[in-house]
């Protein structure tokens, strides 16, 4: 093992010619070239809306829509959806009541049934359109959602709804950004649901006064929509981040994050203490058998992980612990390798001071928690940063020790987006920095911390 | 009878976890086994015959080709390291920027690198075949053509540690030089190209020895997650590495336990042999 130290920040002291330093900076700047293009490329691509993708893939610039002060937007084709998931359509826009008699079809194909036009130049102003719902023949089910075709204009316009029924009323709790051009199903969920409906819109409806419940399909009355007039800087903002907000709400990345940060933590507290405690042992205390054992566990570190990884799934089987936290945590969490690099660190500790505390009547718990842990502390730091950013990248293991969604690692996870959205470039590069950049972060701002320990520990790549 | 206790709690999980899987392992390696049925009593003892198959299995020939081929990346990387560790081992005042800056891929998502470049591999949109018609050079279809496969995993793997830790290694050891033996070789009229073979390089062999040593043990038991990320190691078989082999063979295929771990067994005494063969040239050839 090596025990060279790394000096992250130093460099060697003296001058160059003005030759040298052109030289070496040009290839400096080249390989930085290398590094920074992918990741450039990413970014950019990441920015880009489903609009600007489609249209423009291969542009360094994602395009935003122009900002709109008047213009128009329009629905089509309301409907609800009951407790039973029977679909009951509410609403063609073939009544002669609002003059129009246009079918979803051809709605669809451009021309619209329902226009709400805006004109945002007069300040305060906001826009107003209002539907009435008229359910085809007598619905006594309860409705979940309702749902309509919109055509969108990309202005990032905020539209907020409202459905007004008999003895209840439902409003949006949060207004929905046109961020969109073209048509697209917008659905409104009366009551929290878990399942996101994919490519479609999503607005979350608060029952407000007098009952507030879910009421049947015929006590419907109106759908009345409000558009309210947003900022450039605004709607610059929501395109750029449309990717992002995009793959963030269709896969559970929050829960992957939970997961990774709960297994890492669990698995690095179990190693590092479990390892110290053995590592003392060897290293420090007598008892038969004691070199024996070590030498196994040295040989047990040349095992590929290819061999353990079958007995080690089917053990998970056996103890019903597959998909779960403890199949996670559980295998990686004594390890052979920290207790081998934290023996050879107590090795190097003087006697002395244990034997003090000895003769002061501690017991061997006591010199291990008061001695030899805090003399400890930067060995036990690497092996604990290491051991949280190997579990943290983990990806093998828990690809084949998980299966549900709500047990995915983050890296799993990532993977499994990747399996859903395929070539949708500007949502993987979205999902991917989404995973990315906090580590990132964190990295950038404690890069001694980081370095300090790599060469000391000997590394696994 | 105390210091027992302290070694329980590892040497518990050790036995669980490791000692029992070694053993299970190298039984199951004689057995045939379904994954779907794990019950102890659908084992069903086959003798010698998963080694014969496995000799005769064409997929795993070539994923034993595919593995060595990958390898050249490990000595692709390990100058590609060195010669970046001399870089920003020079007296520059904003080297630190250029250490993080390289040192980002290693310290991201593994998983997210290899996604960014499947997606800069695509032979339409992709960055790189983008760049190539820049130079009038029309790109392959790089992870689409078994042909190019390789060269493209490789490429990857190289950009990903170009920076990480090897270099980092290199970096400490170049930083333990001491000045005085270039001072000496200077003074002994000795040109830049003589100081680096006869002064840098032999001091540094220990270094590189490891890296090597490391480098290919890692390789023959490494490349499922790029070949599953990038992949899935094809086309028609072409990235799958013998890890790869293994894993597929176990968890998606046929599910088939005992044919699985008598590869692994296979892949384990590959490591060791060649593992001893180094060490054996090592003694010789390192100074320390």
């Amino acid at each position: 093992m090596s025990t060279t130290k790394i000096n992250w920040f130093g460099y060697r002291r003296g001058r160059l010619n003005v030759v040298q330093g052109t030289v070496l900076r040009l290839a400096l700047l080249a390989c930085a070239a290398g590094m920074v293009l992918p990741l450039a490329w990413m970014t950019s691509t990441a920015l880009k809306d489903e609009r600007a993708f489609q249209n423009d893939p291969l542009g360094w610039v994602p395009k935003v829509p122009p900002y709109i002060v008047a213009g128009s937007l329009a629905i089509d084709h309301v409907y609800a959806v009951t407790e039973d998931f029977e679909d009951v359509p509410l609403e063609d826009f073939e009544s002669a009541a609002l003059g129009l008699t246009v079918s979803p079809e051809a709605a669809r194909a451009g021309r619209f049934g329902l226009r709400l036009g805006y004109d945002f130049r007069a300040a305060g102003t906001r826009a107003r359109a209002s539907v009435p719902l008229e359910p085809k023949g007598p619905t006594r089910d309860c409705v979940t959602l309702v749902g309509f075709w919109l055509k969108g204009d990309g202005s990032g316009h905020n539209l907020s709804v409202r459905i007004a029924g008999r003895g209840v009323q439902y409003v949006s709790a949060e207004s929905l950004p046109i961020t969109f051009r073209g048509w697209k199903e917008v659905v409104c969920f009366l009551r929290p649901e878990r399942f996101e409906p994919l490519g479609k819109a999503i607005i979350q409806m608060r029952g407000e006064q007098p009952e507030g419940g879910l009421v049947a399909g015929e006590a419907l009355k109106s759908l009345e929509l409000t558009l309210e007039p947003t900022t450039r800087a605004r709607q610059v903002w929501m395109c750029l981040t449309d990717s992002f907000r995009r793959a963030w709400s269709s896969m559970p990345f929050g829960r992957f994050y939970l997961n990774s940060l709960f297994v890492a933590i669990a698995v690095t507290i179990g190693q590092t203490l479990t390892s110290s405690l053995a590592a003392y042992a060897f290293a420090r205390l007598e008892f038969p058998g004691r070199d024996r054992i070590f030498l196994t566990y040295l040989a047990t570190m040349m095992i590929p992980g290819a061999v353990l990884i079958v007995p080690t799934f089917l053990l998970m089987r056996w103890l019903d612990w597959f998909d779960s936290y403890w199949a996670l945590i559980a295998p990686a969490m004594f390890s052979a390798y920290g207790t081998f690099m934290l023996r050879q660190f107590f090795l190097t500790l003087p006697r002395d001071l244990e034997d003090a505390a000895r003769i002061d009547g501690c017991g061997k718990l006591r010199v291990w928690l008061h001695v030899i842990l805090p003399l400890s502390k930067p060995a036990l730091a690497t092996l604990a940063t290491f051991t949280f950013l190997g579990t943290w990248e983990s990806f093998q293991w828990p690809l084949f020790a998980t299966k549900s969604m709500d047990m995915r690692v983050l890296q799993v996870g990532l993977s499994a987006f990747q399996d859903k959205f395929g070539v949708q470039y500007n949502l993987m590069m979205a999902a991917a920095l989404i995973v990315m950049v906090p580590t990132l972060i964190v990295f950038v701002f404690n890069q001694r911390f980081f370095t300090r320990g790599i060469v000391l520990s000997g590394m696994k790549e | 009878m105390t210091s027992w206790a302290f070694l329980v709690p590892n040497l518990f999980g050790v036995l669980l976890f490791v000692v029992f899987p070694v053993i299970a392992s190298f039984l199951l390696a004689f057995t045939h086994w379904s994954g779907s049925r794990v019950e102890v009593g659908a084992i069903r003892w086959a003798g010698l015959e998963n080694f014969r198959d496995l000799l005769s299995d064409e997929n795993f020939w070539q994923s034993m080709y595919n593995t060595l081929v990958l390898m050249l990346g490990v000595p692709l990387r390990l100058f590609g390291c060195l010669g970046v560790a001399l870089l920003v081992n020079q007296r520059i005042r904003e080297i630190v920027a250029y250490r993080t800056l390289l040192f980002l891929p290693t310290i991201s998502s593994a998983t997210a690198i290899f996604i960014l470049w499947q997606a800069l591999y695509n032979p339409d949109i992709g960055l790189i075949n983008r760049l190539l018609a820049g130079l009038m050079i029309h790109g392959p279809n790089w992870l689409g053509d078994p042909q190019w496969s390789k060269t493209a995993l490789i490429i990857t793997g190289v950009w990903r540690t170009l920076g990480g830790l090897t270099m980092l290694l290199y970096l400490a050891a170049l930083q333990g030089i001491s000045e005085s033996l270039y001072e000496a070789a200077e003074i002994d009229g000795a040109s830049a190209w003589q100081r680096f073979w006869r002064v840098t390089w032999p001091l540094l062999s220990p270094t590189t020895f490891f890296i090597l040593v490391m480098g290919v043990i890692g390789g023959f038991q490494g490349g499922f997650q790029q070949a599953y990320v990038m992949t899935r190691g094809g086309p028609a078989g072409s990235t799958s590495t013998i890890d790869y082999f293994i894993y597929n063979e176990a968890f998606f295929t046929s599910q088939r336990m005992g044919y699985a771990s008598a590869a692994a067994w296979v892949l384990f005494a590959i490591i060791l042999a060649v593992t001893m063969v180094q060490w054996r040239y090592g003694q010789k050839h390192v100074h320390y």
